[in-house]
């Protein structure tokens, strides 16, 4: 795991790993009330276009946002502004390498995840100016 | 008859649930949040929860639209305009924007709003999310 900068000049990059196994997909289900059996049922799964089991997509806000929070200080917590999309999903066993990347000119840092070569994630990040 | 919330049954400008769905933000909740992220809860008792919880706070207003199994997420748009502490109690409304149908796939796409118990505003988010199938 790199180091954070909290005043990231552009170009700057953080990466971060994150097991995601079916135990944290789990816990994230109850933290969140999000007992959608798509997430935590594997023979339901089976019976979807995914086949197994998949993880919240909210889930991964988690990994950004502790990213987010070590990048740009306390603004994340009162200012902070995220767009994502999920392109592809996180499967039980995946590891995720979130990395974002400060850019000239904007205080919204890209943000991605990975799995491998897969990107799971894509959008920007940072903290409101306005 | 599957008790969900049938696609054809959504109506633009819906509102979820009826009252505001209210959150009680507990230390418990942000402490376990913060460890799937990878963090580390403070023993600060008004401590600033991961904006990001907003997953969770707003989860009972989505849960309230009770789609069927199989819905996945598509896009997540979030401000967060102050910052929410444990010990917070939030209310949620969700309110359906714009329904469409792409590549077979049909979509709601959803406002949420949040305010704490000073009724000051903490989180506003936009929610793309492929609805399940209603069979």
């Amino acid at each position: 795991m790199s180091e954070v900068s909290p005043s990231p000049p552009a170009g700057t990059v953080a990466e971060r790993a994150h097991l995601v196994d079916q135990d944290l997909i789990n816990r994230y289900a109850q933290v969140s009330g999000d007992l959608n059996p798509l997430h935590t049922d594997p023979e339901f799964a089976k019976t979807t276009f995914y086949g197994r089991t998949i993880a919240h997509g909210m889930l991964t806000l988690a990994f950004v946002s502790q990213a987010m929070r070590d990048w740009v200080g306390a603004g994340w917590e009162t200012s902070g502004v995220l767009r994502v999309t999920f392109v592809a999903p996180v499967f039980a066993g995946d590891e995720v390498v979130v990395r974002i990347e400060a850019r000239p000119g904007t205080p919204l840092c890209k943000v991605e995840c990975r799995v491998g070569d897969r990107l799971t994630l894509i959008g920007e990040a940072g903290v409101s100016d306005g | 008859m599957t008790g969900h919330t049938r696609y054809s049954d959504l109506v633009i400008g819906a509102r979820y649930p009826e009252q505001p769905a209210r959150y009680a933000v507990t230390a418990g909740v942000v402490a376990d949040y913060l460890a799937i992220g990878g963090g580390s809860a403070s023993d600060d008792p008004t401590a600033v929860a991961p904006p990001t919880l907003a997953a969770v706070y707003i989860r009972p207003a989505q849960n309230a639209l009770n789609g069927p199994p199989g819905g996945i997420h598509a896009k997540q748009r979030f401000t967060f305009s102050a910052p929410v502490r444990v010990g917070d109690t939030l209310e949620t409304i969700l309110e359906v924007r714009e329904l469409f149908e792409r590549n077979g796939k049909r979509y709601v796409v959803s406002e949420t709003t949040t305010r704490n118990q000073h009724d000051v505003l903490v989180c506003s988010g936009l929610i793309t999310q492929v609805w399940g199938s209603d069979a």
